[in-house]
């Protein structure tokens, strides 16, 4: 799904590309497996990332450096540009920036 | 609640408040004061303005906003105030989480804007804008809109027709300037934002008669923001 900014906030990229866009239980897209610090890769192929939790209840994602990359916010979303790198979101930010591109 | 607003940030926030102004359809700057508060209020806070898409064809919403140095602007697709209002206070709130206090500006008129400082400084918890009791005038207004009943009769009528038509307006303001803390807002979108019913009523009306109606009336400190 490919989603346009409602508005304009340049924080924020203007669109947002299919697969750009992701949250936990999905499996992992490649520009966080090249940006993010990869831990341990399990048998079954699934990556463990390393990460801290934040006071919010979300995940800070340390990149392969050891800094923080980005904060993933409690039931949230990772979400990528070349532009603006990777940014963190609540689904409420999410409604509330964008809308379906159609 | 969905929103109906498109907004536009051209500055990140440097203020602990924030100025929203719903400007009416006929806006415009008539005098030196108007200009000069508009500028007190993005000095003092994060002003954020609300263009009804009408008055867009008679003013730049961007080109304006850049002038008074606001924070951003919101182009609204309701014409109800209150809805855009509360629209608006969910993206700030959400997207910057920054803002302790929300000042809502229904006109612009003569205030001590310099005081706000000092204001914030009080910690308030509680709204500050003076409200009264709907009194029988006003329910008259509201509720004999068809003739053949009286607004007492229709007050008690259940018919689903009359059910949503400003059955939620039990007072009202005539301030100008109305001070609301963070958490207050918070609690006036979660207790109303998803219901329309509530919202719809109050389209033909303003923002007053929408927020002294939503807090409840200890929540009120009953004072004018310029007479603290």
């Amino acid at each position: 799904m490919k989603y346009k900014q409602r508005g304009e906030y340049n924080k924020y990229p203007k669109e947002i590309e299919e697969g750009n866009l992701w949250r936990i239980n999905e499996s992992p897209p490649q520009w966080l497996i090249d940006q993010g610090k990869i831990i341990k890769i399990t048998e079954s192929g699934e990556y463990v990332f390393d990460t801290s939790p934040d006071s919010n209840g979300g995940l800070i994602f340390k990149s392969q450096r050891g800094g923080a990359l980005a904060t993933l916010p409690k039931d949230g979303y990772l979400l990528y540009s070349k532009e603006k790198g990777i940014i963190g979101l609540t689904e409420k930010q999410l409604n509330l920036l964008y809308e379906e591109k159609k | 609640m969905d929103t109906k607003i498109r907004v536009y940030i051209l500055q990140k926030e440097r203020h602990i408040s924030c100025s929203i102004i719903f400007l009416a359809d006929d806006f415009r700057v008539s005098s030196e004061e108007d200009s000069k508060l508009l500028d007190s209020l993005s000095k003092e806070t994060d002003l954020f303005l609300i263009f009804p898409k009408v008055l867009t064809k008679k003013i730049s919403p961007k080109k304006f906003s850049t002038l008074y140095d606001a924070m951003g602007y919101a182009i609204s697709e309701t014409e109800n105030e209150s809805e855009a209002i509360l629209n608006a206070f969910e993206y700030l709130d959400e997207v910057f989480k920054k803002h302790l206090y929300y000042l809502v500006v229904n006109q612009l008129s003569p205030f001590p804007i310099e005081n706000l400082q000092r204001i914030f400084g009080l910690q308030l918890q509680t709204a500050v804008f003076s409200s009264y009791r709907t009194d029988y005038k006003d329910l008259e207004e509201i509720y004999s809109k068809e003739k053949e009943y009286t607004w007492w009769e229709k007050l008690l009528r259940k018919d689903e027709d009359f059910e949503n038509e400003g059955l939620f307006c039990y007072s009202n303001s005539d301030d100008d300037y109305f001070l609301i803390p963070v958490n207050v807002f918070r609690k006036i979108l979660e207790e109303y934002g998803n219901n329309n019913y509530y919202i719809d009523s109050f389209e033909n009306y303003s923002f007053n008669t929408f927020i002294a109606s939503s807090i409840q009336p200890e929540n009120l400190t009953n004072s004018k923001l310029d007479e603290i």
